[in-house]
């Protein structure tokens, strides 16, 4: 993978994260049930740090080394 | 001689190995930390978070932070193909947001209606603090990858110290993602 489609692949994961940021703002404003609230914040919460976790801190390439950074 | 750089690249790889290794173990760690001071939260005050909150500042606090994740990244991944410049641009960027995001919480305690003595204020300034602190220690770090950059300390081949201090801001990132919804959405 080249410089552009890295940078490219980041800019992707940012706009999923704002969404999702946009997403828990309005369930936190326009639903009542906390149960369903908590429930879905957490869940969206999850997928957040899986987004972050995957696609900026590389956890699946742990064990490669640093010429292997795509 | 011909059979020592083998051994030597080797030994560096391995080593690099050890070091991210390290550094994931270091994260758990913390996230203990971080995840005692979330369940303390929801323990001592349950969902209850109060109505003069500053709602907007939160969400600005926490677009600035997602923002300088990706300054971070995009620091990170020019570096990794030889474009010092740019990294450094970058780096300087994700230092920038790291400061105005420490200005939002000096502003947002500075105009909380709470206090820290009272349920919810422990938990919020215990929990913004805590966070904060680990933000002025990545902007410190950021700054020393800054200079090294600026020395021309980094090659594609060998750059794990801008790497090291990216993954420790993405993982402060990641905290906020939590405490942003544990302290202001859920109520």
């Amino acid at each position: 993978m080249n410089e552009a489609q890295e940078q490219s692949r980041g800019l992707t994961a940012i706009i999923v994260l704002a969404v999702l940021t946009a997403v828990e703002y309005v369930i936190a404003v326009g639903i009542d049930s906390m149960a369903v609230v908590v429930t879905l914040l957490a869940v969206i919460g999850i997928a957040k740090a899986a987004v972050i976790i995957e696609y900026f801190m590389h956890v699946s390439k742990v064990w490669r080394g640093e010429g292997d950074h795509a | 001689m011909s059979a020592a750089a083998p051994t030597a690249a080797a030994h560096g790889e391995n080593r690099l190995r050890i070091s991210r290794l390290g550094l994931w173990l270091f994260f758990l760690s913390e996230t203990c930390l971080f995840g005692t001071f979330a369940a303390a939260r929801f323990y001592m005050n349950g969902t209850h978070t109060p109505d003069e909150l500053n709602q907007l500042l939160g969400l600005v606090l926490t677009s600035i932070l997602l923002v300088s994740s990706l300054t971070a990244y995009r620091a990170e991944t020019a570096i990794a193909h030889g474009n010092n410049e740019h990294g450094r641009l970058m780096l300087l960027a994700t230092m920038v947001l790291g400061v105005i995001f420490l200005s939002g919480v000096i502003v947002e305690w500075s105009i909380a209606e709470f206090v820290p003595s009272e349920g919810y204020g422990t938990s919020f300034f215990s929990m913004t603090g805590l966070h904060a602190s680990h933000v002025a220690t990545g902007v410190f770090f950021l700054g020393l990858a800054y200079l090294f950059a600026s020395r021309g300390k980094y090659s594609p081949g060998s750059h794990w110290g801008v790497t090291g201090v990216v993954m420790y801001w993405h993982f402060v990132d990641v905290v906020w993602v939590f405490f942003y919804p544990a302290l202001y959405l859920v109520s």
